[in-house]
């Protein structure tokens, strides 16, 4: 069954067409795929498309085979998509653990409890820590957002999209303001702790993108003008032209 | 911080609990009052403190419920306290659950919007359309101190007062429940980032829309007891201004903060006695009180108070 299915799907903001007639399949068996094109090509769009945060002008977007393209974007979280943000976008006066609590409460049967302790709920407790140990935060477990370093913050971040175990986890430019040191370990604690989820990346550092990449997209002015292994991504002259000009690895 | 509150608690109950009842009259009457301002506060803190929603519409719940026991016990329609109260709190729950999901539809500045429009229109309705039952601007007088069963009469104010201590448990320790559980620290998680609590999965509509119905159940217990205490209500109860008040008390206070709400309805009832007592001008004094703590008192006296304690203002202090 095919993982995500995207047809014909547009988007326009008044006169400008941002997303045009966009078309791809992602099966289960490519298990990163990355979306790569120049500034204003429209690819967060295509991600608020997908994940629900706008409505499309037209086209449907189907997930493990049910058509979600009138799902509000909560129900779709339910549904098996998650998606992290280019901009860091935590809750501020939580701390850390309390930030993945609230990722992870969501999907447990006490999202709407009120008369019991949060303090109470164990199993999310230790949820929480497992998944902090996992991206080494942990030591960082009491301290609030604005005590975290940039990296951290990228890291709790990308937490908030895999504590509920997606299927498919759209990464809106994990490794932005990152330096190349830590973007590179970054993408290699990806490929580690996501093994199982399908990724839809957004890159613009193209070293973390061709690591990352087994497929790899092209948007460009709203249009994917080409899709294929990194290596055909990498010589494709239309590309290069566009998008990756002198790039070469 | 965290660790202090059973024991603070436990003493501010004990104080109320057997302190305050041997106080003069005027004390005990006092504090009824403030105690009764304390749940309303409570109420707008649940709505605006935790979840962020600005209402200017909190009065109409409050003077709703008010209303309702005052027609039923004046009329001689309902003479039981229990079943008038229970109908007063469904009223306002009917009331809650039509303009919650109107007013829901909206965010921020326009929500406030709408709630004060609301609001306005039933006061007017009170006013004008219905004033053969509201009794317009005269209002209702001569509601009967409830009768609780068993021989147990409120009529001393002693008494009274300890059905507002007992009422007002209820209201506390619910608001305390609801702000430590997982649904607490949702509402509290959509104030602060709602776009990032829908990505997460999080049907942020239903959360407010739940929590503007419990904050108006609440503010409807307030205006339940505030008609059987003062005997008499009018159409202010229902009038935005009232819903201000409870802002401004909120924010004194300490928006969002446990104790805020207490505190604020301390301040708001005791300056206001306090002041009125000196000048007529009160009303100044306490607008000028309000702009020095949003000011210079970030967190409001709660907030004061917590940062002196060195516990740090956090979600659930």
């Amino acid at each position: 069954m095919d993982e995500l299915r995207v047809e014909n799907l547009s988007m326009s903001f008044g006169a400008l067409e941002v997303v045009k007639n966009v078309s791809f399949t992602i099966t289960g068996e490519e298990r990163r795929v990355v979306l790569i094109g120049p500034n204003g090509a429209g690819k967060t769009t295509l991600f608020n498309l997908i994940s629900g945060e706008f409505p499309p002008s037209g086209g449907s977007i189907h997930l493990l085979g049910r058509n979600i393209t009138s799902t509000p974007c909560h129900r779709r979280m339910h549904l098996g998509l998650a998606r992290t943000f280019q901009v860091t976008d935590l809750f501020p006066y939580f701390t850390v653990t309390e930030n993945v609590l609230l990722a992870l409460q969501v999907h447990d049967r006490c999202a709407y409890q009120m008369l019991r302790p949060l303090k109470s709920y164990r199993r999310l407790y230790r949820r929480a820590e497992e998944l902090l140990k996992s991206v080494r935060l942990y030591d960082k477990r009491n301290e609030t957002i604005s005590t975290l370093s940039h990296g951290e913050a990228r890291l709790l971040e990308i937490l908030l999209g895999i504590a509920a175990s997606p299927r498919i986890l759209l990464l809106d430019e994990p490794t932005a303001g990152l330096t190349r040191s830590e973007a590179t370990w970054l993408a290699t604690l990806i490929q580690e702790l996501l093994k199982d989820v399908t990724l839809l990346i957004i890159e613009h550092d193209m070293n973390v993108a061709f690591d990352l990449a087994e497929r790899m997209m092209v948007l460009y002015q709203g249009e994917i003008i080409a899709d294929g292994k990194p290596d055909e991504i990498r010589e494709n002259p239309r590309v290069r032209d566009v998008y990756l000009g002198a790039y070469r690895e | 911080m965290e660790r202090w509150r059973p024991i603070s608690i436990g003493a501010l109950w004990a104080f109320c609990l057997f302190v305050v009842p041997a106080l003069p009259e005027y004390a005990v009457t006092l504090a009824t009052s403030i105690i009764i301002t304390a749940i309303y506060v409570w109420s707008a803190n649940l709505l605006t403190g935790y979840t962020g929603l600005v209402s200017l519409g909190q009065a109409m719940f409050w003077g709703s419920a008010a209303y309702v026991v005052a027609i039923l016990t004046t009329r001689g329609i309902v003479t039981n306290f229990y079943l008038a109260a229970l109908l007063a709190l469904a009223m306002v729950l009917i009331l809650s659950a039509f303009f919650g999901a109107l007013a829901l539809k909206v965010k921020r500045l326009y929500f406030m919007v709408v709630t004060f429009a609301f609001g306005h229109v039933v006061w007017c309705i009170a006013m004008y359309p219905i004033q053969n039952i509201t009794l317009g601007y005269n209002g209702i007088r001569g509601i009967p101190r409830p009768h609780l069963g068993f021989s147990i009469s409120t009529a001393t104010t002693v008494s009274f007062y300890y059905l507002v201590l007992a009422g007002a448990t209820v209201c506390f320790t619910l608001v305390s429940f609801v702000i430590r559980s997982p649904f607490g620290h949702a509402i509290v998680g959509i104030r602060d980032n709602e776009h990032r609590m829908t990505a997460l999965g999080y049907n942020t509509f239903l959360y407010k829309y739940i929590c503007y119905m419990l904050s108006a159940v609440i503010a409807g217990a307030g205006g339940v007891l505030y008609a059987c205490f003062n005997g008499y209500v009018n159409p202010a109860e229902l009038h935005w201004i009232w819903s201000g008040d409870a802002l401004m008390a909120m924010f004194i206070g300490g928006a969002g903060t446990f104790w805020g709400p207490l505190w604020g309805a301390l301040a708001y009832v005791g300056l206001r006695y306090w002041i009125s007592s000196y000048t007529m001008y009160w009303f100044g004094i306490e607008g000028m009180i309000f702009i020095l703590v949003v000011l210079f008192f970030r967190g409001g006296i709660a907030g004061f108070t917590g940062r002196l304690m060195k516990g740090g203002a956090t979600w659930t202090n």
